[in-house]
Order: structure tokens, then sequence, then C-alpha cells
């Protein structure tokens, strides 16, 4: 039996604009027209998952509203997803509620911080995930709607209303939408999932609490060259790893042919991720006073230079994108905030 | 023609817990104790200052305690002794 309020509207094709109009009113949207969450088609995504839609799966921070199965149904409706994504959708949510995450930091947070969702298993092939070329693009409406409908949930039901709650300064684009599969298939290593303890057969979704983008090319065939401009690309000054105390784990997405290249020359993910933590450092005669003595009153400082995190082990690395380019991309994070895997049930 | 009509669902939802009040806002703040939460913020710290002094100038208020949040959210013991040693506390969010 559906609780939620019921408001009648008029049941026409022109409706579907009228909603937008009156959804958009209301605050329930990003900003982009929505699908109609009628009783017909929530009925139907909630046949789909089975669960009585009263099931409280969390209260989600700020603002604590109550997600049921049901709320999360009419959030994923209205993003466009399908019902066979309701799982994938469910993980993410119980993995942004685990404390390290820190969702109440990352949504009220100034800084543009956004819940990624990276999704490793069999379930990206039956969802049709895209994890190649554009993987972080548009055009593919697994990876649109299901990150869409936990930033539905994240302000529908957590409250996370811009300008209010959410003080981000600038936000970023991923905060309409940040999901990509792991491209498993050209990971010369063991998938993300894998390296944290789950089975190549078990569908997961890992949370990081991301800042945005940042493209790295690198257009050759040496493995020391990929290495050093990979580690300078993550390095700044104006890093959230860097200025809160909490470091965080600084995300690098490595195309199938950086990550190709790198296993030639015999490295090995962990071996990538020492190098590029001995690498993606700053000299602290570069810092300007007050900052150089914070870095110092933290004990970030190693042989003259500032280290981006405290160990190899903090950065995380993930093979993702298509066979054309050498482009590599560094995840920033809130750095307040621990990635988060959880198995899609 | 007549125009039919659907029903679409509210997707917000309210917190369990409703009706949490405020505290009580004291009519005259003179020679009470107040305390200051630091969030950690570069920010904060200027607010803080700034307060300080106000609250001496305006109010003679000399008496205040200060903590530093060591770790988010606050741990309940240090939120029950400020309450049981201030009437006011100014709270650092964020910065």
């Amino acid at each position: 039996m559906l609780t939620s309020h019921r408001v009648e509207i008029r049941d026409s094709i022109a409706s579907a604009y009228d909603f937008y109009e009156q959804a958009y009113e209301w605050g329930w949207t990003d900003g982009l027209p929505t699908i109609l969450p009628t009783e017909e088609r929530v009925s139907a995504f909630l046949a789909y998952l089975k669960r009585d839609p009263g099931e409280i799966v969390a209260e989600i921070p700020p603002g604590l509203g109550v997600a049921t199965v049901e709320k999360i149904a009419i959030n994923a409706v209205m993003a466009g997803c399908r019902p066979e994504y309701l799982p994938v959708l469910l993980a993410a949510i119980e993995a942004i509620m685990e404390p390290q995450f820190n969702l109440n930091g990352v949504q009220a947070t100034t800084n543009p911080a956004a819940p990624l969702l990276i999704i490793n298993g069999p379930c990206r092939d039956q969802l049709r995930l895209n994890c190649g070329s554009n993987a972080l693009g548009q055009g593919c409406r697994a990876n649109a709607t299901i990150g869409r409908a936990l930033r539905f949930i994240l302000v529908n039901v957590g409250g996370a209303v811009p300008g209010s709650v959410d003080k981000a300064t600038l936000g970023q684009p991923g905060k309409y939408t940040f999901c990509l599969g792991e491209n498993e298939e050209e990971n010369p290593w063991e998938p993300l999932h894998v390296e944290r303890g789950f089975s190549r057969e078990q569908s997961t979704v890992t949370v990081v609490g991301a800042s945005g983008t940042n493209n790295i090319i690198v257009d050759g065939q040496n493995p020391e060259t990929i290495l050093t401009v990979i580690a300078s690309s993550m390095t700044s000054m104006g890093s959230n790893h860097l200025y809160l105390e909490a470091s965080g784990e600084p995300l690098v997405i490595l195309c199938p042919s950086h990550a190709a290249i790198l296993n030639r020359a015999g490295l090995a993910k962990s071996d990538v991720k020492r190098v590029l933590w001995e690498r993606a450092r700053i000299s602290l005669d570069l810092f300007p006073p007050g900052l150089a003595k914070l870095q110092r009153s933290r004990g970030r400082v190693v042989d003259g230079k500032v280290v981006l995190v405290p160990k190899p082990e903090s950065l995380m690395i993930l093979v993702a994108g298509g066979p054309s380019g050498l482009h590599s991309t560094h995840v920033p994070t809130f750095g307040d905030t621990i990635a988060v895997t959880k198995v899609v049930g | 023609m007549s125009e039919s009509t659907v029903f679409v669902l509210d997707p917000t939802s309210k917190p369990k817990v409703l009706g949490l009040k405020l505290a009580e806002r004291p009519a005259d703040i003179r020679g009470l104790t107040v305390g200051f939460l630091d969030s950690g913020w570069w920010s904060f710290g200027v607010v803080l200052e700034r307060y300080r002094e106000l609250l001496a100038e305006r109010f003679g208020i000399r008496a205040v305690t200060y903590h530093k949040k060591k770790e988010r959210p606050a741990p309940k013991e240090l939120l029950d002794e400020l309450a049981t040693k201030c009437q006011i506390v100014i709270n650092g969010l964020a910065n």
C-alpha cells in the first residue's frame, strides 16, 4: 500500500510539460524535465523489487528524511530509471550511509563534492552500463539515470537543497549525475571490487565523494612519462586532499591504453599507486608561508616536500574509458570522506 | 472533451522526529556564560574573535568556554558539558 501524498494532474501528452513546470516549482527536480511518478509506474517499480514499500532503507542526512522503498522508487521513476536499476540504487544508498563516507559533510560542504558511483561486476552488462567511450559523459541511460536518481534522493529526501542546505560555492556537473562502470575487460589488473575484497562474480557499487574530474593527456608509450604526468596533475595546492586535515583518497581513472602500457612495463596496480604516491608531492618552498606552516603542523612534509596523502594505499585506481585516445582522469575528492563498496543485492 | 486526470506521488520525505524546538532564548544575556564550539576553519576564528569582543563590549560577558571540534559530529559528552556550563553556545558549522 502506497502512502505518499498524491497530487492530481491533467492526463495528456501536454501534461508532461505542465508537470515539469509544477515539479520545478515544488523543488522536486534537478532543473531538468522528469518523468511523471504516477501511481501505476511507481507500483510497477515496486512490483519488480518485491519489497515492502514502507520499509525504511535509510534516513538521509542532513535533513534525515526517511527513504522508504516507496520514496526511492518514486525518485527513480522521476529520474528516468528502469525498474532493474533499483538494486544498484539501493546498494548506492547503503554505501553513502556508512559513517566513513561522511554524507552529512558531502551534502552540506562548500566543496563541489558529489557521490560518484562506480559499478563493478556482472550487472554492468545486464544493465548495459557504459564503462567504455564517454563513460563519464552523456548518452547511456543506466549511467545517466542511476546517478540522477541518487541526486533526487539526496535533495528530495536528504534535504540538500542548493543554497540553503547544500552550501556548494560553485558545485560541478557531477551533481546532476555521476556514475560509470569499470572497464574490467580492459583492466590488466584486478577490478576495483576484487581489490576491495569482493569476488568477480559479485556486482558492487563503490561510492566516492568526488569533487570533479581533471583530464590528463599523456601522449606516448613511456610508462615513466605517464606516471610523472599523472602525479603532477594530481598535485595542486588548492586540493582538499592537502588543505583538510583528513587527506582522503584521490582517485585516478586510467584509460585502457595507459593501463596497458603500465602493465606491459611490469607494474602491478600497487606499484602504480606507490610511484604516484612518491611523485605526487609539492616542494614545501613553493607554498605561501601560512600554508607551509599548516603542512608542517600536520606532519605532511617528507624530505622537504608535501605529500598528497599519507600512504600509497590511500590512492584509488580504476580503469575505464574507450580504446581511443590517451586521456586518463584524476578525480579529486572532498577529502573528509572514505570510499565505500556494497554488494548489489 | 472532458479531461482525465492522473495522480503523481510526492518524492519528498520528512524526518521521523518532528517538532524539535529551539531552546528558549534568554531575554537578557548579561552575566551568562557563552561557549564557543570551533569548527577549526580559519574563518570561524575570525568570527569567534569578533564575537568575543562584542560580547565583552556590549554585554560585559567575559565568561566564555572554548572547545575545538576534534571529530564530527561533536561527541555527545562535549555537547552535554557545554549544555551544563553555558547558557549560550556559538557553534561553528563550516567555513
